[in-house]
């Protein structure tokens, strides 16, 4: 018995024995606070890595992609002149917009009371679950508040604060569930985050319309997440597998590995 | 003490090209396990008793880092280091012939070990039985996470090395 309590196997078992008990118990209010101080520690180095790994990674796609710039500069000279006319069509149905965002009770998106805040690690599975920011409890995150980019496109929300930085479970998170509409027929459902498989809307009810192209917004309903941010737009339609609901895939309309900066919505002002 | 700060900064830069660098150039795709695959190297150069601390530490850099519960790839490490330990005083490991060849089996072996490991770890998790094999991936992912840590692995090898005897800091 003693030869076997001085063997390496011996030493090993005990060691794993105690981690397999520290990984079942979670003891997170006494790893918080250590953890808190490491990654507050490694933030900046980390976010310097990311900001450069993200530079050169514009620089490879750059490079790959000069020949399809010529054309695609052609082709965004006429969308311009397009878009120039849409616009000034769109300036009164902005006049029009606003005046209905008054009578119901909806924040005009410009009246968020904004945190910016940069990327400093992702998911280290590759399955973009969650992201990594350089703003925690000290520039007053909470857990829950969103996330944002472009004003008001929705990357996910706060999941986890420490004093310096914050984790953010993005919607393509498999426990990330909010609650949508469709701008065009105001169906509403549930997006779901999938491994790896993006975003899908789900919940749907058969009587509501919904269509490929349709785009998906934040409904507001629970209150943690204003109304009318961009969750994405819906790729393919097709019934659940119990007939009882409509789902669709959703195209998320950002890239994770592009981003470096993104905007905390504190409240409003 | 020389040792101490060189490897603790190369353990950290590690998990930073884990967590800030490769999901950059992999995003949404499969990942190389550098930290994995660094102590995979390190302990096949330090052997058992120079890097078991080393490769808990690791452990709970990593696990701090990648925000999961403490202890999810101390164990890993663990039992990669005692498997590496094990098979070196047994076989001879170079980088020529059948060393190579057990190099490259080595890093199957880790991936496999570490990705069924991470696996029952997400199905407690979630308490999901299907979250096994969505965490698991498909053959198709497990062989392209094999080819990236094997790139990995040899390059870890190589530079680790390096900074050995450049710090001359003592090798097996």
């Amino acid at each position: 018995m003693q030869k076997f309590i001085a063997t390496r196997f011996f030493k090993v078992l005990i060691i794993a024995a105690i981690f397999i008990g520290l990984v079942f118990l979670n003891p997170v209010t006494i790893f918080n606070p250590v953890r808190s101080v490491f990654v507050s520690v490694l933030a900046p180095f980390q976010k310097f890595f990311y900001s450069f790994s993200v530079g050169i990674n514009n620089v490879k796609e750059f490079a790959g992609e000069i020949g399809q710039l010529k054309r695609e500069n052609e082709n965004l000279r006429k969308e311009n002149q397009e878009l120039l006319a849409a616009s000034a069509m769109y300036a009164d149905i902005k006049k029009e917009n606003d005046n209905l965002r008054e009578q119901i009770s909806i924040l005009p998106r410009e009246k968020y009371d904004l945190v910016p805040a940069f990327l400093v690690s992702q998911d280290p599975s590759g399955t973009e679950n969650w992201i990594e920011i350089d703003k925690g409890s000290e520039d007053g995150i909470a857990p829950n508040m969103p996330v944002i980019i472009s004003r008001s496109v929705l990357v996910g929300k706060i999941h986890e604060v420490s004093a310096k930085t914050s984790k953010v479970m993005l919607l393509t998170n498999p426990k990330s569930t909010l609650n949508v509409i469709t701008v065009e027929n105001e169906a509403k459902g549930i997006v779901k985050g999938e491994y790896g498989l993006g975003i899908v809307l789900d919940m749907v009810l058969q009587a509501d319309s919904i269509n490929a192209g349709d785009k998906v917004v934040t409904s507001g309903i629970g209150g943690e997440i204003p109304r009318g941010l961009f969750v994405g737009t819906i790729q393919e339609v097709h019934p659940s597998k119990d007939h009882l609901f409509q789902q669709g895939t959703l195209t998320a309309p950002i890239q994770i590995s592009k981003l470096q900066m993104v905007f905390i919505i504190k409240g409003s002002k | 003490m020389r040792k101490k700060i060189v490897y603790s900064f190369v353990l950290l830069f590690a998990v930073i090209a884990q967590t800030s660098i490769l999901p950059v150039f992999f995003s949404n795709q499969v990942l190389g396990d550098a930290v994995l695959m660094a102590v995979l190297a390190w302990a096949m150069l330090d052997g058992f008793q120079a890097f078991i601390g080393w490769a808990i530490v690791a452990g709970i850099f990593y696990d701090l880092a990648a925000y999961s519960p403490i202890g999810e790839h101390v164990l890993i490490f663990l039992v990669v280091v005692y498997f590496v330990s094990f098979f070196s005083k047994r076989l001879s490991l170079n980088f020529r012939g059948t060393g190579l060849f057990l190099f490259f089996i080595f890093v199957i072996a880790v991936t496999v070990f570490s990705e069924i490991v991470l696996a029952i770890f997400a199905v407690y998790e979630n308490q999901a039985m299907y979250e096994y094999w969505r965490k698991f991936g498909g053959v198709g992912e497990i062989m392209l996470k094999i080819i990236c840590n094997e790139i990995l692995f040899f390059g870890w090898f190589i530079l680790l090395k390096k900074i050995k005897k450049f710090f001359k800091l003592e090798t097996i």
